[in-house]
């Protein structure tokens, strides 16, 4: 059994590796980090704010791949504030010798490039290499096609404590441009490893894997907000757990008991009429009644302590109510399967009480499904529920991953996904393991 | 036995029974009945309390009452401008002008002459700061909370745990710390742009920090090895840059003696005045940087981010933005008294009740985490918060508009003597043509009247009522009232769009017909072009901006004209990406200021800050006339003169015959107040407004129990019904077991 259970976390070492690039993927494909950039730097974001921010967050490394490009400086042409001015010129310093990459960037657009001419210069000419492109005094016509250029030049060893050669960047334009940027990158040795571990995905995503989770954008230590979150989520979701399964066996067994009754019957056509209804309407309804015309409990809050019971009362009433109509019918197909079984039959026959066949015989028999069904939802209790939550102002962790989601923080949702799928495969485990103990003819391995 | 059966019986019966019988939705703990607190809410998660990184109003709403910048807005006097007056200083500090050759320049100076704008802020003696662990000092003189590298904490989850807290007093040193810390690029100040073309060597000095953070950061990383992460490493091992040492000096702010400093600028900028009003210039002493970049803090997420300090009038006691935020009343604030003059209805309104009277009244204030709109309507009507603002769904319940047009509240509110307040907020929303754009952009006449048509098509006046329960008044430029450079009556009126209306006293929307003949003139008779084609015009908006109907009330606007409006929703941030390449031809946007001063909302029509030619340039419609650019920059850096509103009225003039945007609306935030609240007006700039309010909290305790008997016996009587159901099922059971075996 050992064995096997080390065996099946090694497996759950893949999967929450692909469910970590899942969700990168996923979350990079929506948001770049120029978004996620602008979300957080304020009203008025410009080109500096946001490379300053990403740079801050790591997020101007390569996604995945580092090929050992390192941006140094970048710059946006016309931000000069007169437009008689023809154009923009820059400076690049040139601190290490080695291959350098000089590119024009421009976000995807619609509109046409207006032709303009690019001239670099070097200072000193002759301890820079420049391409072969630009003409002897450093200039280049560039045609109007809106292609992404690149140009590559050398910068020789030069040394130690020497004044770095710097380059000299003018842009001219006849009319004004749609945005663009300048960069400048250099290209440093890097290591094997660092290829690999200098990118967005090994310095933000994959530590999730070791419970490190770092900090939120907005600079919250993750794993401090989780342990505080954490508790008053549990507070609903525990309670309306064990309520939720202990009054669903209870009415299940019932309607087993009296089946084909019109105790049956009624109960049975109640739960479908309780599953139609949306959660939505029993958290507004309970709202209403309990909160509002009843004034028996807050309408929404938390409170810690024994305070927090009159908050805690209503969702999780709200909850167990919610859960009843499928709750029920669930285990009264469990019960009834049972019930037809040959032992049943046995017990019967041996003139044992229907009361005693079913609370005890059937029960336990019964409880392999239920409790396949019951430990795999318990990592889902840690999670939150996100609609409840929101409704009735718990400060939990569902409200906290709704929150990250619309505020686009990649740390937070990677985190909370990254915990999800691990409770999830631990939960899958402890179900097998709870089996070998209810039912002694499972053996694992 | 009959033990476990008694506490079973206990459990099962006695305790639901107990606990039923003392439910009541009295959200607060019981001790806190009768006491002088001030209840609100909030909605947006208050994110950075760093008052370098602070800069929304979610944040400002509690970082105002616990630091405190130089001066404040006067909290009654705001006509017809808002007014500045001295908080910890003693005056409202001038700016002394000189040219280039030092010679000093009066205030009228030409905006070019001037080369260098001196502040000199002398501040009040014996202010001291609200008690703090930071300069808690042990008996050798050591500071007792400024640890070693790898010494620790006991473990902490506020900084007030700390056993040892003390206090000292404000220094002008403090301010220049502050000002310092803005140039450093790991705070991401979002103002630092703004101070490097203002403040005296601000752009060196970031260059100096972020050279200095650079090269640390590569030090670590070339020792730090293959797994190295600058995240975790910075949380182990924090950079602290002392802004003290004489490397990071700053020419701009300079100590000058103990409560004297000088913030020097290299230009004519007034509207410095403003930002000196905001928690960016509000002192941040050393020790608490200190305090606050040592691991040990870190670790447990104390940071300077969470718990600022200060020497407002109140203390952040608890920080907890899921679920609340407590602040509490500091002891050693300084003596400030309550205004004794007003605006002239405040006297009417009861507002100068408390003149000459020492701040603050309140004791402790809890704001309670809010997401959704319902409940916290609720719990205004239950008496458990007592103010509160009137939100779209709650409108009809609220407010009703009498039969003369006047806004009054419904019988409902006035049983529970609520009283209303309104105020124009200091934001606009605009609809806006992309000036770059073949079909709807351009200087010449043609599309100029293209443009005025289609402003008049859309009637704000309507928008206002459907979409907005009225809550708006139409712009006629882009200064909200309260703002230098907005006027009421006829000459500040959009004659393009509208007409005067003498008996009425208002402007008039122009009609139709006349946008029709704007519109034949324009080229388009009838919304159709030479060959006859219907003009198309897309409106890009994001989603989250606006919702279906409103989209569809656009299009019917510019259907009144034959024109076809092509809707083009995206998310919020595609949206942005097309207004900054100007792939986008009319749009809806809203402003809101940072500071009164019509700057504030004229640089957003000026050219050279295009979308189109500065990256992510504010001026999102690309206009751009010389003539008006010109006169921006003249009206710029002027004091609020006659000749400042001379040189306004010509902009608007020229942006009004352009019209490259339709002015839209100025939201008008209503606000209810319980009427145990006292001393309430909206404050929409500064909102340092907690030390003037007042509670009645034994009106309140009395107006909750009248409006808050809980109704128990549904209760018993359902879980008596439940009982007595159980009785046939019984009963069943029962008779099988004594019948025959079940067939």
């Amino acid at each position: 059994m050992i064995a096997y259970i080390i065996r099946r976390i090694l497996y759950g070492i893949p999967i929450l590796l692909g469910v970590n690039v899942i969700v990168f993927v996923l979350f990079f494909l929506v948001n770049t980090p120029d978004d996620m950039a602008r979300v957080h730097v304020g009203k008025q974001p410009t080109p500096d704010k946001i490379e300053k921010w990403k740079r801050e967050h790591s997020l101007d490394l390569p996604k995945f791949y580092n090929d050992g490009w390192r941006r140094v400086a970048s710059f946006a042409p016309v931000k000069s504030e007169d437009p008689q001015k023809p154009g923009d010129k820059t400076q690049f310093e040139l601190q290490s010798a080695g291959e350098y990459r000089l590119s024009l960037e421009s976000p995807a657009s619609s509109r046409e490039w207006q032709p303009r001419t690019l001239q670099v210069k070097a200072n000193p000419k002759e301890r820079v290499k420049l391409p072969a492109e630009f003409n002897a005094d450093g200039v280049l016509e560039l045609p109007a096609d809106g292609m992404r250029r690149e140009f590559l030049f050398e910068v020789p060893p030069f040394e130690q404590g020497a004044e770095p050669p710097a380059l000299d960047v003018t842009f001219s334009m006849k009319e004004p441009t749609p945005l663009q940027r300048i960069v400048l990158e250099y290209h440093g040795s890097i290591s094997f490893a660092a290829r690999f571990t200098d990118t967005i995905f090994f310095q933000r995503s994959l530590k999730s894997l070791f419970f490190d989770y770092g900090k939120s954008d907005d600079g919250k230590e993750i794993a401090g907000e989780i342990s505080k979150r954490i508790a008053p989520s549990l507070s609903i979701a525990i309670p309306a757990f064990i309520f939720g399964i202990l009054f669903d066996i209870f009415f299940a067994m019932m309607a087993a008991f009296f089946r084909g009754t019109y105790i049956d019957y009624w109960g049975v056509t109640l739960c479908v009429l309780m599953m139609s209804i949306s959660s939505m309407f029993y958290i507004l309804g309970g709202q209403v009644i309990f909160g509002k015309i009843l004034k028996l409990v807050p309408i929404s809050g938390y409170g810690y302590g024994v305070d927090s019971y009159k908050f805690v009362a209503l969702p999780v009433v709200v909850l167990v109510i919610a859960g009843m109509g499928s709750g029920i019918r669930f285990y009264r197909t469990i019960f009834l399967e049972e019930i037809n079984k040959d032992y049943v039959r046995t017990a019967r026959s041996k003139g044992m009480p229907e009361r005693r066949v079913l609370f005890i015989h059937v029960l336990k028999n019964a409880m392999l499904p239920i409790l396949t069904g019951a430990v795999v939802s318990i990592p889902f209790l840690f999670t939150g529920n996100l609609v409840e939550e929101a409704f009735f102002a718990i400060p939990g962790m569902g409200s906290f991953t709704i929150d990250a989601i619309h505020s686009q923080d990649f740390a937070i949702v990677q985190a909370m996904v990254s915990l999800g799928s691990f409770l999830y495969i631990i939960a899958l485990i402890m179900t097998d393991i709870s089996y070998t103990i209810f039912d002694p003819r499972v053996r694992l391995g | 036995m009959r033990i476990v059966l008694i506490i079973i019986f206990a459990a099962v019966v006695v305790l639901p029974i107990y606990l039923i019988a003392n439910l009541t939705n009295n959200p607060y703990p019981a001790d806190e009945k009768g006491r002088n607190i001030f209840y609100s809410n909030f909605t947006g998660e208050p994110k950075h309390l760093d008052p370098a990184r602070a800069y929304s109003n979610d944040e400002y709403e509690f970082l105002n009452q616990i630091c405190e910048p130089i001066v404040q807005y006067h909290y009654l006097k705001r006509k017809p401008s808002y007014q500045l007056v001295p908080l910890t200083c003693e005056q409202v500090p001038e700016a002394k002008m000189y040219d280039k050759d030092g010679k000093e320049l009066g205030s009228d100076a030409p905006v070019e002459a001037v080369v260098k704008s001196v502040y000199e802020i002398k501040l009040k003696p014996g202010i001291r700061y609200q008690d703090h662990p930071c300069f808690a000092k042990d008996a050798g003189g050591k500071y007792r909370w400024h640890l070693a590298m790898g010494e620790s904490f006991p473990k902490i989850q506020h900084p007030k745990n700390l056993a040892d807290v003390a206090t000292r007093t404000l220094r002008a040193e403090d301010y220049v710390y502050q000002i310092k810390r803005l140039a450093n690029p790991t705070l991401e100040c979002p103002i630092a742009e703004t101070l490097v073309s203002h403040l005296e060597g601000f752009g060196d000095l970031q260059k100096k920090l972020d050279e200095e953070i650079g090269k640390i950061r590569g030090e670590r990383r070339k020792n730090g090895g293959m797994f190295f992460n600058q995240e975790a490493d910075e949380k182990r091992n924090p950079i602290y840059l002392d802004m003290r040492q004489p490397q990071f000096d700053l020419p701009g702010a300079q100590v000058i003696d103990e409560l004297t400093f000088r913030i020097t600028l290299t230009n004519k900028y007034p509207q410095m005045r403003f930002w000196l009003a905001m928690p960016f210039f509000t002192p941040v002493p050393w020790e608490a940087d200190r305090f606050y970049s040592q691991s040990a803090a870190i670790e447990q997420n104390i940071t300077l981010d969470r718990f600022p300090v200060g020497t407002g009038a109140y203390t952040l006691d608890e920080n907890n933005p899921n679920y609340r935020m407590v602040l509490k009343r500091n002891p050693n604030y300084h003596p400030e008294t309550y205004p004794s003059e007003g605006d002239p209805e405040d006297a009417g309104n009861g507002l100068l009740a408390d003149a000459g009277k020492t701040l603050p009244f309140i004791e402790e204030a809890v704001y309670v985490a809010e997401k959704l709109p319902v409940p916290k309507w609720n719990k205004v009507l239950q008496g458990y918060y007592d103010t509160s603002g009137i939100e779209s769904d709650m409108y009809d319940q609220a407010i009703k508009i009498s039969g003369a047009g006047e806004l009054g509240l419904s019988e409902e509110m006035q049983a529970k003597h609520l009283t209303l307040a309104t105020a124009v907020e200091t934001s606009t929303w605009y609809y806006a043509f992309n000036m770059n754009d073949p079909i709807v952009g351009g200087l010449d006449e043609k599309k100029c009247k293209l443009r005025q048509a289609l402003a008049i098509a859309i009637n704000t006046e309507e928008e206002i009522q459907i979409f907005d329960n009225g809550r708006g008044i139409p712009a006629q430029s882009p200064m909200p009232p309260g703002i230098f450079g907005h006027e009421d009556g006829k000459e500040g009126i959009d004659p393009y769009v509208y007409d005067w209306d003498d008996k009425r006293g208002a402007p008039r929307r122009k009609s139709l017909d006349e946008a029709k003949k704007l519109m034949a003139d324009a080229g388009y008779p009838n919304g159709r072009d030479e060959s006859g084609k219907v003009l198309v015009v897309n409106y890009d908006c994001a989603e989250q901006m606006s919702e279906k109907a409103n989209l569809d009330w656009m299009r019917k606007q510019f259907r009144q004209l034959g024109v076809e409006l092509n809707l083009r929703t995206t998310d919020y941030n595609r949206f942005q990406e097309k207004v900054n390449n100007g792939d986008i031809q009319f749009f809806k946007w809203g402003w809101i200021a940072d500071y009164p001063d019509p700057e504030n909302f004229l640089f957003l029509l000026y050219g050279p800050k295009s979308a189109s030619k500065t990256p992510e340039g504010p001026n999102s419609a690309n206009y751009d006339n010389p003539a008006f650019n010109d006169r921006f920059l003249k009206m710029v850096n002027m004091s609020d003169t006659p000749e400042r509103m001379k040189i306004i009225r010509e902009m608007l003039a020229i942006a009004n015959k352009d019209a490259p945007w339709s002015w839209g609306f100025h939201p008008v935030a209503f606000g209810l107040a319980h009427e145990w609240l006292k001393n309430s007006k909206p404050m929409l700039l500064g909102g340092n407004s907690l030390k003037y309010k007042r509670i009645d909290a034994q009106l309140r305790e009395q107006r909750r129990a009248e409006w808050n008997q809980p109704v128990r016996y549904p209760i018993w009587i359902a879980l008596t019904l439940l009982v007595l159901t159980a009785i046939p099922a019984a009963f069943i059971v029962y008779r099988r077991e004594r019948s025959a075996p079940a067939a």
